[in-house]
């Protein structure tokens, strides 16, 4: 059976938090065969990889005029710009997926969830925009692992969604 | 024979912590000005703490640096405590001194890893590096990783801990938790040696410094949180002298404040170099034994170097860590208890780049009246600076880019944390006629 690994990536800032609330909401899923973390930053992640074969990652996306926008997206993912990290406050996701990947780390397949964040003021409270697809973002991740919920297992999974699209 | 002159500029300082740019002219191909350009936004803590309930203030203060929170919280609680009249039980003094090793040991091991080894191999970055010596940066980060599960243990949580508070802590682990952490740290600490071993065998630009050299020096153990404010050129002096023996002021090129002897108006060097050659005696066996076996002289006063010396005090940490965690009993109660006073205090412990000030005085609430904060990034800025304008003959050619490299690589071995210093470096080389 594959083991999943499924992380919220976040903060306690604004829209930041989504992806908490994301893992939060999916928790109940866990088993044996599933894992579900939250993150606060991208290091996190390397404590945790070598035990996965399917990594799942949900965070927020920067603004870009489209608040509460979900977009998935396959490692590798062209469309990242590779980008020298300055030091560690700088060590961001792609930098993290990059380094695991190049130290054999990586699970083979490697999904990610992008929520457009609205703004992530400190210690702000989610906006409307971001709040109202937190059951999308989970019931689209849930599709992604749905083998590895206990209570699914003997089940067909659904069918993936298409890419960039959730 | 026309003048000529130059200007080098580097945008950007890459893998260093924060954001930052040098500035160099030169006037007939001789070093003229070098300025290292601080450019993040002031933070304004000592301001904003005026009037919030002592209480807050570690947790605060951790928030001006992510990778070095403890720091601020130790120098802060220790300040608070001699504030307030409270001297803390030896069991949380022993706590904090782990708690303190969990942050040595992820910083650390960061910055040598990813950060400044690359430096040495000829790789632009700790990912390039990585495809080459996996091995050794897988290494790396298991280390690290131990640091960051330590500050969990200890600290509740690896970025900004919440756990530590004025006198002692709001909560320690239980018995089962820390030794939990046992059989990682074995491993480790005969990692951290064969990683220091590694650095060691490095190819380093000669180029010995005659800084002066500042640390905490204490009679009985390797400093952390206490001790006297040791000097490579002058008698210790207490804590308590701090503000007589070194000046901080603005320079218009940098939102950070720089420091210098007050009396001299010479800089100084802070940090695990520093820290190493003034207690050299007082390493844990291992490190000590490392230490010894590495074949250097001691003082050392390369800056490349630092990277040796960052790698001894993560061997140290993981043994004094060991040690403790071997032995831990859960604190009860966690944290001694205290009533509020008018008082002022002062504190300096050993963050990871180096002595880190604090001073406060409190009212009869238990209010902050006022705040000092001297970050170790803040007072090596001038040293930085120093130091840049002797190396620069050094590398100086016709190829600006290269030139700026060279400097970038100085810059690393201070480990400076810009971040921190404003409470990447940009190279701006200017030829003048």
């Amino acid at each position: 059976m594959t083991r999943i690994l499924v992380v919220g990536l976040g903060s306690p800032h604004g829209d930041d938090q989504v992806g908490w609330l994301v893992a939060d909401r999916l928790a109940a899923d866990a088993g044996p065969d599933l894992m579900v973390r939250r993150a606060g930053s991208p290091w996190d992640l390397a404590g945790w990889l070598e035990s996965a074969e399917r990594l799942v990652v949900c965070d927020a996306s920067e603004p870009a005029g489209y608040p509460g926008r979900i977009r998935r997206w396959t490692w590798p993912i062209a469309q990242f710009p590779q980008r020298k990290s300055g030091g560690s406050h700088d060590f961001d996701l792609t930098n993290l997926l990059q380094l695991a990947e190049t130290l054999e780390q990586l699970p083979s397949d490697v999904v990610l969830f992008g929520v457009e964040a609205e703004a992530c003021q400190p210690h702000a409270e989610l906006s409307a925009p971001v709040a109202a697809v937190i059951p999308q973002v989970v019931a689209a991740i849930r599709k992604e692992v749905e083998p590895q919920i206990p209570q699914n297992r003997g089940k067909s999974p659904a069918k993936r969604p298409r890419p960039h699209q959730a | 024979m026309a003048k000529s002159s130059r200007i080098i500029k580097l945008d950007a300082l890459t893998r260093v912590e924060g954001e930052g740019a040098l500035y160099v002219r030169l006037r007939n191909g001789m070093v003229e000005k070098v300025e290292l350009n601080i450019y993040e936004p002031p933070r304004m803590f000592e301001a904003f703490l005026r009037g919030r309930p002592l209480e807050e203030v570690p947790d605060v203060t951790s928030r001006i640096c992510g990778i070095c929170p403890v720091a601020y919280q130790m120098s802060s609680v220790h300040a608070l405590e001699a504030a307030l009249g409270i001297t803390v039980s030896p069991e949380i003094r022993r706590l904090r001194r782990l708690i303190y090793c969990g942050e040595w040991i992820e910083s650390h091991c960061l910055h040598i890893q990813l950060l400044h080894a690359p430096d040495f191999l000829g790789y632009d970055s700790g990912l390039e590096m990585a495809k080459d010596f996996p091995d050794e940066v897988k290494r790396g980060l298991q280390l690290k990783k131990h640091g960051n599960r330590l500050l969990e243990a200890m600290g509740g949580r690896v970025i900004h801990p919440v756990s530590v508070a004025v006198g002692g802590f709001y909560r320690t682990p239980s018995r089962a938790a820390v030794e939990a952490l046992i059989p990682d740290f074995e491993w480790g600490l005969q990692a951290a040696a064969e990683m220091t071993r590694w650095v060691a065998g490095f190819e380093f630009p000669d180029f010995p410094r005659p800084s002066e050299m500042i640390a905490l020096a204490h009679p009985d153990e390797y400093p952390m949180n206490e001790g006297q404010i040791a000097s490579s050129a002058r008698a210790a002096v207490p804590v308590s002298h701090f503000e007589n023996e070194f000046v901080e002021y603005q320079v218009p090129h940098s939102t950070a404040l720089q420091a210098v002897r007050s009396d001299q108006g010479s800089c100084y060097l802070v940090g695990p170099l520093s820290r190493v050659n003034l207690n050299l005696d007082r390493l844990a066996p291992t490190a000590r034994r490392v230490a010894d076996e590495l074949n250097l002289d001691w003082p050392c006063r390369n800056p490349f170097q630092a990277i040796i010396a960052r790698g001894l005090e993560v061997i140290h940490a993981y043994e004094e860590a060991l040690q403790i965690l071997r032995a831990y009993q859960p604190v009860r109660p966690p944290r001694m208890e205290y009533t509020y006073r008018t008082g002022e205090g002062c504190a300096a412990t050993e963050a990871p780049r180096g002595l880190l000030y604090h001073r406060y005085a409190v009212d009869e609430a238990g209010r902050i009246a006022k705040a000092l904060i001297v970050p170790p990034t803040s007072q090596n800025q001038k040293q930085i600076e120093d130091d840049l304008r002797e190396f620069l003959p050094q590398i100086l050619g016709d190829d600006d880019r290269q030139t700026a490299l060279g400097c970038e690589r100085l810059v690393r071995s201070y480990d400076p944390c810009i971040s921190c210093s404003t409470h990447f470096l940009k190279l701006q080389l200017e030829h003048t006629e």
